[in-house]
C-alpha cells in the first residue's frame, strides 16, 4: 500500500536524487572538500525525504475514515503505527539506501566510507520513520501539519544525523570508532522502535478528543 | 444482551459536549437517533463506540462496564461513520480484503448480495459515492457484530439499495442483534432517541460552551 499510495515512494526517491544532483551543482567539484560533503548531503536529503512523505502517514487514514476503524479493530493501535513506520521505511528509506552506491560515484566517496555510510543509513533511518510517526500522530488533525510537523520533530533527528555523518567523515577512521558509532545509531533506532509507537498511539487518541 | 447507557457525558476539547444521556437497548431492538443538524447525534454514536472519551456516566453490556474500553467494544459493535474508510488508490477487492482480514471474514456472499461483485477490480476513486457507501456497508454486513452503529448509512444510495440495506438491518435485528442508527429515513422501530439543544445555563455554557441535554422519547 505504501508503494501505491499516491506514488509517495517513487516521489520520495525522485526528490532524493533531484536534491542531491542540484546541491552537487552548487559545489566546486574539484575542491578537496567535495567528497566530504557527499555523506552529509546524502543524510540530510534522506532526512528531508522522510519528512516530506511523513505528513500523510496518519492524515490520509484520518480523512478517509480508516483511522476510526483501526482504532476499534482488534489489532492494537501501537502495532498498527509500528507497522506503518516500518512500511514507510521500506518505501522511502530502503530505495534511498539501495541507490546510494550510484550516488556515491558523484562524490567519489571511498569504498570503505561508502560501506560505513550504507550500514549507517540502514541502522539509522528506521529511527527517522519512527520519529516521523510520532510527529504525524500529533499533527494529523491540524490544517498546517506540513509546516508544524518538521518543526516539531526536527530536533529528534539531530542525534541520528550527527552520528550518521560523523562516523563517515571523522578524521579518526578506526574500526573501533566506526563500530561504536554504528552501535549508537542502532541503539537510537531500537529505542525509537520500542517507545515511539506507544507515544504515537497516545498522540492519536488525544488528538481525537 | 442489554446495552445500558447511564447519565453519559462526553465532549470535545473545543467545548462541544453532551451530558445526561441515558438509554437501554435490548437484543432484537433498533434505536433511531433523531435531532437537528449539529445537535450531537454523531458525537453520541462516536462516544458509544469509544472514539470520544466519556467523562461522565457509564456504558454497560450485560452488566459489564465497558465505558472507555475501546478494545472490548470492537468485539461488540460494528461501526460505520460518515466516512467510508476506503482507500481511493486501491481497488474495491483490496480494500475489502484489508478490512475482512482485520474484522473477520464470514461465509456469506455479501458482495453479490450488495451488487458490488462487478466492481471488485475497479479502483475506489472510480466508484460513485453510492457505490462507495455500498462497499463500506458490505464491510459492516460481511461479519456483523452484535450491535450495529450506523451513522446515516443510506446517504447517497438509490431506492433499491436503500431497501436492500433496510432489509439487512431488519434481518440482523430478527436474528437477535441490535442497532443504533442515525437516520432520517422511516424505520419500523419502536424506539427513538431525540437529542435537543438546551439553553439552560450551566457552568460550562456560561463560559461560552455549547451544552446539550438529551430527552428520551419513546
Amino acid at each position: 500500500m505504501s508503494f501505491t499510495a499516491n506514488g509517495t515512494a517513487i516521489l520520495g526517491l525522485v526528490f532524493f536524487i533531484t536534491v542531491i544532483f542540484v546541491s552537487a551543482l552548487g559545489f566546486d567539484i574539484n575542491s578537496t572538500d567535495f567528497n566530504l560533503i557527499g555523506p552529509s548531503l546524502i543524510w540530510v536529503t534522506a532526512l528531508l525525504s522522510v519528512l516530506l512523505s511523513a505528513k500523510n502517514l496518519i492524515q490520509d487514514d484520518f480523512r478517509d475514515g480508516s483511522l476510526d476503524l483501526l482504532l476499534i479493530s482488534p489489532i492494537p493501535l501501537e502495532l498498527v503505527l509500528a507497522l506503518k513506520a516500518f512500511a514507510h521505511w521500506i518505501s522511502i528509506s530502503l530505495p534511498i539506501i539501495l541507490i546510494c552506491p550510484v550516488i556515491s560515484v558523484l562524490f567519489t566517496i571511498p569504498f570503505d566510507n561508502l560501506i560505513i555510510l550504507i550500514i549507517g543509513l540502514f541502522l539509522g533511518t528506521p529511527a527517522l520513520s519512527f520519529i516521523a510517526i510520532l510527529g504525524a500522530s500529533l499533527t494529523f488533525s491540524l490544517r498546517r501539519s506540513s509546516i508544524l510537523m518538521p518543526i516539531l520533530i526536527m530536533p529528534f533527528y539531530i542525534p541520528t544525523l550527527v552520528f550518521g555523518v560523523k562516523i563517515v567523515n571523522f578524521t579518526e577512521n578506526t574500526n573501533e570508532y566506526h563500530i561504536n558509532g554504528l552501535l549508537i545509531l542502532l541503539a537510537i533506532t531500537l529505542l525509537s522502535m520500542s517507545v515511539l509507537p506507544f507515544a504515537a498511539a497516545m498522540g492519536v487518541k488525544s488528538c481525537l478528543k | 444482551m442489554i446495552l445500558k447507557i447511564t447519565d453519559l457525558g462526553c465532549g470535545y476539547s473545543s467545548g462541544f459536549s453532551l451530558r445526561g444521556i441515558s438509554l437501554n437497548l435490548n437484543s432484537g431492538e433498533m434505536l433511531i437517533l433523531k435531532g437537528k443538524n449539529g445537535v450531537g447525534k454523531t458525537t453520541l454514536l462516536r462516544a458509544i463506540i469509544g472514539l470520544i472519551a466519556i467523562n461522565a456516566g457509564r456504558i454497560t453490556i450485560d452488566g459489564v462496564d465497558v465505558t472507555n474500553k475501546l478494545d472490548v467494544k470492537g468485539e461488540i459493535f460494528s461501526y460505520l461513520g460518515h466516512l467510508n474508510g476506503l482507500k481511493s488508490h486501491l481497488t474495491v477487492s483490496e480494500n475489502l480484503k484489508l478490512w475482512f482480514d482485520i474484522f473477520g471474514e464470514s461465509n456469506s456472499n455479501v458482495l453479490e448480495e450488495f451488487g458490488i461483485n462487478n466492481l471488485i477490480n475497479k479502483k475506489v476513486s472510480e466508484c460513485s459515492s453510492g457505490q462507495k457507501r455500498m462497499i463500506a456497508l458490505a464491510r459492516v454486513f460481511n461479519c456483523p457484530k452484535r450491535v450495529l452503529l450506523l451513522d446515516e448509512p443510506m446517504v447517497g444510495l438509490d431506492d433499491t439499495n436503500k431497501k436492500k440495506i433496510q432489509n439487512k438491518i431488519e434481518e440482523h435485528i430478527k436474528l437477535g442483534g441490535s442497532a443504533i442508527l442515525v437516520s432520517h429515513r422511516h424505520f419500523p422501530s419502536n424506539k427513538t432517541f431525540s437529542l435537543k439543544s438546551s439553553t439552560i445555563p450551566t457552568s460550562s455554557s456560561l463560559n461560552g460552551e455549547k451544552d446539550l441535554l438529551a430527552n428520551f422519547m419513546v
